[in-house]
């Protein structure tokens, strides 16, 4: 049976090379597809964790309307603590003061070198107002004790992350919806060109196929030389994407870490996930598309001795 | 070896190919089946191919009922038929010793096992030389051989020819049954041959089957003799 195995892969491999521009037109389309929905995957998979991210964290910038620190101060520092303090769900635990030029420190360290001509602005670019960090003791009361801060007459304004997440959630399931669609559509198209292609190939062997059903082939004799075709197919495209997604996704991760404090996902981390995905769907189409072209076929007992 | 009892064949578009026909063929009988075209000569052969299953009547060959045949046992039983084609059926871009192979390939044969098999058989037709030619390098009845290779090398207990010597030259055709005779003789190989050429018919001088608007017109009679 081996020896009929090693034949089988290597008939695979020639229909596969013999219809070489069919092969490589479909392996294009799977590896767009692939690509898509890769992608499709990653921006959701990280906007997901960018969201837990900001839910995690149950904390807000609270953004002062008058200087705290400097020369020009109209409070002090402990003052304002003390009025955010009253506010019965803050965290005294979690409270701290971020002056205006840390803010605008920390702002500029998540830029790129090259990006900060900011720098020779000095001082009077620094548009941020003095900040505190604050923390919640109850995450349930988060709502109210927002309001309850941008009540007190010392806050300019509260950054609300919920408002983040809630904005995320939004792209997230447009990126989802959309991505879906997209994926649906090019996998029917991708599998019906692969299903065109194997017919191909069938139609150049039809005379070897009657030959195989008049000799007493199985339907799995005859099926393996177009399933290893198919799987050729698949694997190339998967691979090909695999590496296309990752070059992508380093590439914008980079990016994006230098704007968005919640970073991407790491690549290496689902790096075998991914390739497992990407080779996995590859595969799969490759052998569905190759059974659905030869499956009608083999279910006719006749065309053994011609038409 | 053959049974057809009370076979009845129309097809989809109508076309009543077999009516009411009742044959038997004893094993080690070469049987010449002969009729014009449209007699119901090929449906007869795909019945036997189990390509075409009839509407009514039963078809036993070899002891399997093909009625009752499931799909997936279908290949097993092609494997025990031989079967030689009007037009060849040889894959152009094999060679002589490949093109009989295969047929031992689809089986699960040993690569071992084919090399020590296939050039017997080829030698067995005359075409020990030709081993490495490819189908268009030989002539009609040289490839016709290949095709008889073909059929014989999995040891068939019924060989089924179709027009076997339709294209081939007369000289040939002569030499091609006679093959068959040859094995039908030493083997005791059942041996049934479709075939328009009187000639051959009279010159062999075997059981005539003929067909005629799907009804079995004359028959000449078993060849009980042969074999008891």
């Amino acid at each position: 049976m081996f020896n009929n195995f090693k034949y089988l892969v290597r008939e695979g491999l020639r229909n596969a090379w013999a219809n070489r521009l069919m092969t490589l037109a479909s392996v294009g389309v799977l590896v767009c597809c692939l690509v898509l929905m890769g992608s499709a995957v990653l921006v959701s998979v990280n906007i997901s964790h960018a969201m837990k991210w900001l839910q995690d964290q149950n904390v807000v910038m609270v953004f002062l309307n008058s200087t705290v620190s400097g020369s020009d101060a109209s409070y002090t520092v402990s003052d304002v603590r003390n009025q955010i303090l009253s506010v019965d769900n803050v965290d005294e635990n979690n409270i701290e003061f971020i002056s205006k030029e840390e803010g605008f420190q920390s702002l500029l360290d998540r830029f790129d070198e090259k990006l900060r001509i900011i720098d020779s602005l000095g001082d009077t670019a620094n548009i941020l107002p003095d900040a505190f960090r604050v923390g919640f003791k109850d995450p349930t009361r988060y709502e109210t004790t927002v309001q309850q801060l941008k009540n007190l007459d010392v806050v300019y304004t509260v950054r609300d992350n919920r408002k983040y997440a809630e904005k995320l959630m939004g792209i997230n399931k447009t990126v989802t919806v959309v991505g879906v669609w997209i994926v649906g559509l090019l996998l029917v198209v991708s599998l019906f060109i692969i299903t065109n292609t194997i017919k191909l190939t069938m139609m150049v062997r039809k005379l070897e196929i009657s030959i195989m059903k008049s000799v007493g082939a199985t339907d799995w004799f005859i099926r393996m030389p177009f399933l290893v075709e198919g799987i050729v197919i698949g694997l190339t495209a998967g691979i090909l994407s695999f590496a296309l997604v990752s070059y992508i996704y380093s590439a914008a991760t980079s990016a994006i870490s230098s704007i968005m404090s919640a970073g991407a996902l790491p690549y290496m981390s689902m790096i075998w996930w991914l390739l497992l995905a990407f080779v996995g769907s590859g595969v799969l189409s490759g052998a569905l598309g190759s059974l659905f072209s030869i499956g009608k076929y083999l279910k006719d007992d006749g065309g053994v001795s011609g038409d | 070896m053959i049974e057809f009892r009370n076979v009845y064949k129309t097809y989809d578009n109508g076309t009543k190919a077999l009516r009411d026909l009742n044959l038997r063929v004893n094993e080690g009988e070469f049987v010449f089946i002969v009729g014009s075209s449209g007699a119901g000569k090929s449906t007869l052969l795909k019945i036997l191919m189990r390509e075409e299953t009839p509407n009514s009547g039963e078809v036993i060959v070899n002891n399997t009922r093909l009625s009752t045949l499931k799909h997936r046992d279908i290949p097993y039983y092609r494997r025990t038929l031989g079967m030689v084609f009007q037009d060849f059926r040889l894959i152009p871009n094999m060679t002589v010793f490949d093109n009989v192979a295969f047929a031992m390939r689809v089986t699960g044969a040993s690569t071992k096992a084919i090399r020590k098999k296939v050039p017997y058989v080829l030698a067995h037709v005359g075409l020990a030389e030709k081993s490495k030619c490819f189908p268009n390098e030989l002539s009609g009845g040289e490839q016709q051989r290949v095709g008889l290779a073909r059929a014989l090398i999995n040891n068939p207990a019924l060989i089924i020819a179709d027009e076997p010597t339709g294209n081939v030259d007369p000289r040939m055709s002569f030499e091609i049954v006679d093959m068959l005779n040859q094995i039908n003789r030493n083997n005791g190989t059942t041996i049934l041959m479709v075939t328009h050429e009187h000639a051959l018919v009279r010159k062999f001088r075997r059981r005539i089957i003929e067909i005629q608007n799907g009804e079995l017109v004359a028959d000449s009679g078993p060849e009980v003799d042969y074999y008891v």
